[in-house]
């Protein structure tokens, strides 16, 4: 890969339709278990499903995770009030008998409020899809090149590694890893295979070497995609705005979602284009 | 009697915390009346007179809301709803009102009459009016101590839960694992059942719920994937969202 390249960090737009329908396929499982009558609960109660999502929900967007004897979910009242940061000040704790304790991470001002981390602070994509509020401290957002999942797995990349700077609009370099295998599993599987076999070694020569000799390719399918997302985003965003939001309460974080991934990505498209 | 209990309890923790614990709070009334109901249920029914040294640990004065609560000299019961407002319908929460303020400080104070600490200056504190709350620190606080502390009597904890419903949750989590075999993993996402399964519980008992002023604070309205109608889901970017429009 060119130095051009090494510097620039990209991928993919939309996990988020992607986490927030896990979420809700989730929500429906549970209540058709409730549905099905083992649980002491009245028939009025399971049958109501304002109450059954609004229960899934305090529970989903408030537990903290810990392992005691097993992997265990608890949630405290007062302590689940604290909210989100990407450098949260305070860390939970519980011992073994339950009881819970936040604890001061760093020296905290009179006036600071208390913080934790609620997920992966370089991607707020999936705090928005848990919790429904988008982060505005993150530095990164994750490549969204879900089209691109096989690969991505095929090579044992990581998504917390495939991301996009939000100030730049860098590209990581296993993006760019991501999209050249896929073009090679195309076009050359033997090149393909070579290619797995150097990342899977670390080597770096030879990633390099087909890093230069495609990059044209590379760039292209890269732009492709930027474009995609540009334009889905815009699509979608215009899209949301014509929805009442009396109505439909959810829309302006959606769009601020949206819009967040598209002017990330605008900066991608600008040092795209630079390249050639 | 209160700080033996604490003491006891924290002993579990690791060494930075029970340094913090010990030393912070020491002050906890001493008049307080403790009947322990079982191994697991301690409940500390403190009088007036407690209750403000109990706020020591407190705002100095928490503004209680509208809503006026019954005496708290109360007896000890395992039905402590002396902070469930009246006039509601079957004492359940009205999920459906968006509109009416959280009543997050009659939450503090019953949860501070069950032995929830918080470090000096540590307040709720709200941005907008009300609808989404935070804890604010009002005076500063050092690396390494604590900021609150929540006995385990009033934390939701899926083991527990698991063990209080025994057989009955234990179907409905098989149930879950066959419904949920095609994508698999589901095991990890039984925890959750537990709470949500709680929560519900708790819910039905209305104002008879231990936790019902816990329950009176939440929020009703979401705003995450779960909640996006499907006028929303149509305007994410798309992958796989179609096949999930199934409620």
């Amino acid at each position: 890969m060119c130095t051009k390249c090494t510097s620039n960090y990209l991928s993919l737009p939309s996990i988020l339709g992607w986490l927030t329908s896990n979420e809700r396929i989730n929500y429906s499982h549970f209540a058709m278990a409730l549905r099905q009558g083992y649980v002491p609960l009245s028939q009025e109660t399971i049958s109501n499903k304002e109450v059954v999502k609004w229960a899934y929900n305090v529970a989903l967007t408030r537990y903290h995770e810990c392992f005691l004897s097993e992997r265990t979910k608890v949630i405290a009242p007062m302590v689940d009030m604290i909210n989100h940061s990407s450098q949260p000040n305070c860390e939970i704790q519980v011992d073994y008998e339950g009881n819970v304790n936040v604890v001061a991470l760093y020296d905290i001002q009179a006036g600071e409020t208390l913080s934790i981390s609620l997920g992966d602070p370089t991607n707020p994509t999936p705090i928005f899809a848990q919790y429904g509020f988008l982060p505005n401290d993150c530095s990164t957002i994750f490549c969204k090149a879900m089209h691109l999942e096989p690969q991505i797995k095929e090579l044992g990349y990581d998504f917390t590694e495939l991301l996009i700077q939000r100030e730049t609009g860098e590209i990581a370099p296993k993006v760019w890893d991501i999209f050249l295998y896929e073009i090679l599993q195309q076009n050359d599987p033997n090149a393909a295979n070579q290619f797995y076999q150097a990342v899977q070694n670390n080597d770096e020569a030879t990633k390099e070497q087909y890093n230069a000799e495609y990059f044209p390719y590379t760039l292209q399918a890269l732009k492709d995609h930027v474009y995609m997302i540009q334009r889905d985003c815009k699509t979608l965003t215009y899209q949301a705005q014509t929805y009442d939001v009396n109505t439909h309460p959810r829309v302006p974080v959606i769009v601020a979602h949206n819009e967040l991934v598209a002017a990330t990505f605008a900066m991608t498209e600008q040092l795209l284009e630079q390249m050639g | 009697m209160v700080n033996i209990l604490l003491q006891r309890r924290c002993i579990k923790f690791h060494c930075k915390e029970q340094k913090v614990l010990s030393s912070q709070y020491t002050s906890i009334p001493n008049n307080c009346n403790m009947k322990t109901i079982s191994t697991s249920l301690v409940i500390v029914a403190c009088s007036a007179a407690s209750m403000s040294c109990a706020s020591a640990f407190s705002p100095p004065a928490i503004a209680t809301p509208t809503k006026t609560h019954t005496s708290t000299t109360s007896t000890t019961t395992t039905k402590l709803n002396q902070y469930a407002p009246t006039g509601m319908q079957q004492g359940l929460i009205n999920i459906a009102d968006i509109y009416t303020p959280r009543d997050v400080y009659t939450m503090e104070q019953w949860a501070t009459q069950y032995g929830l600490q918080k470090a000096p200056g540590i307040e709720l504190y709200s941005e907008d009016g009300g609808n989404d709350y935070t804890l604010i620190a009002n005076q500063g606080l050092s690396a390494g101590s604590s900021a609150i502390y929540c006995p385990s009597d009033i934390v939701l904890n899926s083991g527990n839960i698991q063990d209080e419903f025994g057989t009955s949750l234990l179907q409905a989590e098989q149930a879950v694992m066959q419904i949920d075999a095609a994508v698999g993993e589901a095991q990890y996402r039984l925890p959750l059942l537990r709470l949500m399964v709680k929560i519900l519980t708790e819910y039905e008992k209305g104002q008879d719920s231990l936790f019902f002023p816990w329950l009176n604070s939440l929020p009703k309205q979401f705003y995450n994937g779960v909640s996006m109608t499907k006028a929303c889901f149509s305007c994410l970017p798309p992958y796989a969202g179609e096949f999930a429009l199934v409620l």
